[in-house]
């Protein structure tokens, strides 16, 4: 009986559970493709960005609708037309997003910008070429679990 | 016209006096020679001046004013002469110089002809006033030429020169405006140009600044000289006054008056010279200072140029490491990741047959991840000139790191990894706290990596001066040459780089031989030869004194 309930309420808990979404800040098509494909075989809801003027866009529209808002955010440092901190930086100027969990995924080992990241509040600094696409899932599920 | 007689009179005492005082300040001197010279011009010049406007009748008149002209020849080249002499430029114009003076004879041969001085007449008020021959229109062109010339040379020195010189310089050229200018005022009336010759009385301003300019850094001045005249004035005055005296009782009284004066106007003169030479003492302080004062500027001007220079050379040498790091970096996530995901089934289940060169692929990957990350040390290293950031750093603690995090690499491959440390904690040191710990962490991987039995045993303790490390390793040893190019002459080529790749050794230990050279300590290895094991000895001075490169830009 009880082991019932308890699948019951586990059960209900996951309904109610929306998929827990992240926003991935990347511009380059294959490195989308890798962490798109295994964050959401993981069961996450991913929506990407390319640009920094769309992930201001972003930042803009999900400050007006807390539905939108995303459970973590994994940034990358070199965009287009914008470098990955100020897009960081906008983000906690922001009132609505100034306490959105970020990871910052790049190919950078630099002191400067990982005190810079750091000073952003910035939860993580993380090197790309050191996780294999399932470690960095197994990353972002500790942070994401309850 | 007494008004210009006595201004011929007042330029003729004037300059006599000038021209002899500054002379008698320094005979032996160029500068002072050539200006009594130029004085002695203006003097044959100024005092038939006076002769002539004193003049009664127009023969007289027409003998003095041809008289006067001898000065007035000699004045332009003479002052273009000292010029040359006083801006040390006679080497280079010594033929222009030459030529002026050929001229001035030519003219003074000419002088007492009716072609120079033709005749006399009524100019103005002025019942006598010369009437210019044929060649006294030459004689302006000279004239003009010559006082030009010699400005034009007093202009551009001003602008070179510095300090005292061009103060100097600055007094030359307001004398020669106004004498000259002053001077020039006589020349119209010779062709019935109704101006009156009044700027004559500016004449005398000549003599005086230039010698003004002369002896003022001689400490000397003209208000010594006019402290002068007036005492010798009224000394004068008393004297006549003493002998003019009707009765003794005045006599004796204008006698004291006398003595008392002369007493008081040489303390009065002693007096002023002082107070001269401390002002000018000080003058010469204050242009020094402003001169230091602008050099000292100059230099801060340049050395903000260069510090801005440097830190847009830092600027684009971080650009270029980052741009590096992204650029192999990508490639080899995208590589990684496909391969791992591709291994882990995300698109299936793997062939046998492929899975084989798949995981070759993943451990190339792997290894191409690992030298990119040692090369990117080392060339970030290099560029950032070695620089650290030097902390209090407990080593033992660093060490400890370094082996919790490896111990489960030993673990796997069955081998032992024990850090050997003293009961009491050692000295901190000063050093750059990760750099170290990836310097030390090489030497330990490399130990775990090349050894298959046994282990690797860590130790470290601390003597007066250093700390000390050793990394022994039961594992493949190396031959002795073997042991002296494994840091840093790794690059090399020939047979010796051929020999460092045998050994397949990763760059890393290149890179802790580099940043333990930082802290400035070193790292060697011993080896009993091959397969049997190798110690590697670190020792690192306790202190790091003369390195303030902590305080450099990063």
């Amino acid at each position: 009986m009880k082991y019932l309930k308890a699948r019951q309420i586990m059960t209900k808990a996951n309904k109610s559970d929306k998929k827990k979404k992240i926003l991935l800040i990347e511009d380059d098509a294959a490195i989308i493709d890798i962490y798109e494909t295994v964050l959401k075989a993981a069961g996450f809801e991913v929506e990407t960005i390319t640009t920094g003027a769309q992930s201001i866009e972003e930042i803009n529209k999900i400050s007006k609708s807390s539905d939108n808002m995303p459970d973590l955010v994994l940034l990358d440092l070199i965009l287009p037309d914008m470098n990955g901190l100020e897009v960081l930086e906008k983000m906690r100027k922001n009132d609505q997003t100034k306490d959105l969990p970020v990871f910052i995924l790049t190919n950078y080992t630099s002191q400067d910008l990982m005190k810079a990241g750091e000073r952003l509040n910035a939860e993580k600094f993380l090197l790309k070429t050191d996780f294999t696409p399932s470690q960095l899932v197994k990353v972002v599920q500790e942070r994401l679990k309850h | 016209m007494l008004f210009y007689a006595i201004t011929g009179l007042i330029n003729a005492i004037g300059s006599i006096f000038v021209g002899l005082f500054v002379y008698s300040q320094n005979r032996k001197n160029e500068i002072n020679k050539v200006f009594a010279l130029l004085c002695l011009s203006i003097v044959i010049w100024s005092l038939p001046y006076f002769l002539w406007q004193m003049s009664t009748k127009a023969s007289t008149a027409l003998f003095w004013s041809r008289a006067l002209m001898i000065g007035a020849i000699f004045i332009p080249i003479t002052f273009y002469h000292f010029i040359l002499v006083f801006l040390d430029l006679m080497k280079r114009r010594k033929v222009v110089l030459i030529f002026g003076y050929l001229l001035a004879i030519t003219f003074l041969i000419l002088d007492f002809t009716p072609l120079f001085v033709r005749d006399v007449s009524t100019a103005l008020n002025f019942p006598y006033w010369p009437k210019a021959g044929k060649f006294y229109a030459p004689f302006l062109l000279m004239f003009f030429v010559y006082t030009v010339l010699g400005c034009f040379l007093l202009l551009k020195a001003h602008k070179k020169s510095e300090g005292i010189k061009k103060i100097q310089i600055k007094y030359l050229l307001a004398a020669a405006i106004f004498g000259f200018v002053g001077g020039a005022t006589n020349y119209p009336l010779w062709y019935n140009i109704s101006i009156l010759p009044i700027g004559n009385a500016l004449v005398i301003l000549y003599p005086l600044l230039t010698a003004y300019a002369i002896i003022k850094h001689r400490l000397f001045n003209i208000r010594v000289i006019i402290t002068e005249l007036l005492v010798g004035v009224i000394a004068v005055t008393l004297l006549v006054q003493f002998f003019t005296a009707p009765t003794l009782t005045l006599k004796i009284a204008s006698f004291v008056l006398l003595v008392l004066f002369i007493i008081v106007g040489s303390l009065l003169i002693q007096s002023v010279l002082r107070e001269i030479e401390y002002r000018e003492k000080l003058r010469v302080k204050n242009i020094e200072l402003e001169e230091a004062k602008k050099h000292i500027e100059r230099a801060y001007a340049i050395e903000r140029q260069g510090h801005e220079e440097l830190k847009r050379l830092e600027e684009a040498r971080k650009q270029f490491i980052l741009a590096t790091q992204h650029h192999l970096r990508t490639p080899l996530t995208i590589m990684k990741g496909y391969v791992s995901m591709i291994l882990e089934g995300s698109y299936g289940k793997v062939d046998p047959k492929t899975k084989k060169p798949l995981d070759y692929f993943q451990e190339s990957t792997e290894k191409l991840i690992k030298l990119v990350n040692e090369l990117l040390d080392i060339s970030q290293f290099q560029m950032g000139r070695g620089i650290l950031d030097l902390k209090d750093v407990q080593m033992e603690d660093v060490l400890q790191e370094i082996v919790n995090e490896l111990k489960p690499e030993a673990d796997k491959k069955g081998l032992y990894l024990i850090l050997e440390k003293p009961q009491t904690s050692l000295t901190k040191i000063k050093a750059d706290a990760s750099r170290m710990k990836l310097a030390l962490a090489n030497v330990v991987d490399n130990g775990v990596k090349y050894t298959q039995k046994g282990g690797v045993a860590v130790k470290i303790f601390e003597d007066k001066e250093h700390i000390h490390l050793t990394v022994s390793d039961t594992g493949i040893g190396m031959e002795k040459e073997e042991t002296e190019f494994l840091f840093g002459r790794f690059f090399e080529r020939g047979d010796t780089a051929k020999k460092a790749h045998t050994t397949g050794r990763g760059i890393g230990l290149a890179l802790s031989d580099q940043i333990i050279r930082a802290h400035k300590g070193r790292i060697w290895v011993e080896s009993e030869g091959k397969d049997k094991g190798s110690t590697f000895h670190i020792e690192i001075p306790k202190s790091q004194t003369n390195n303030d490169q902590s305080k450099q830009i990063r």
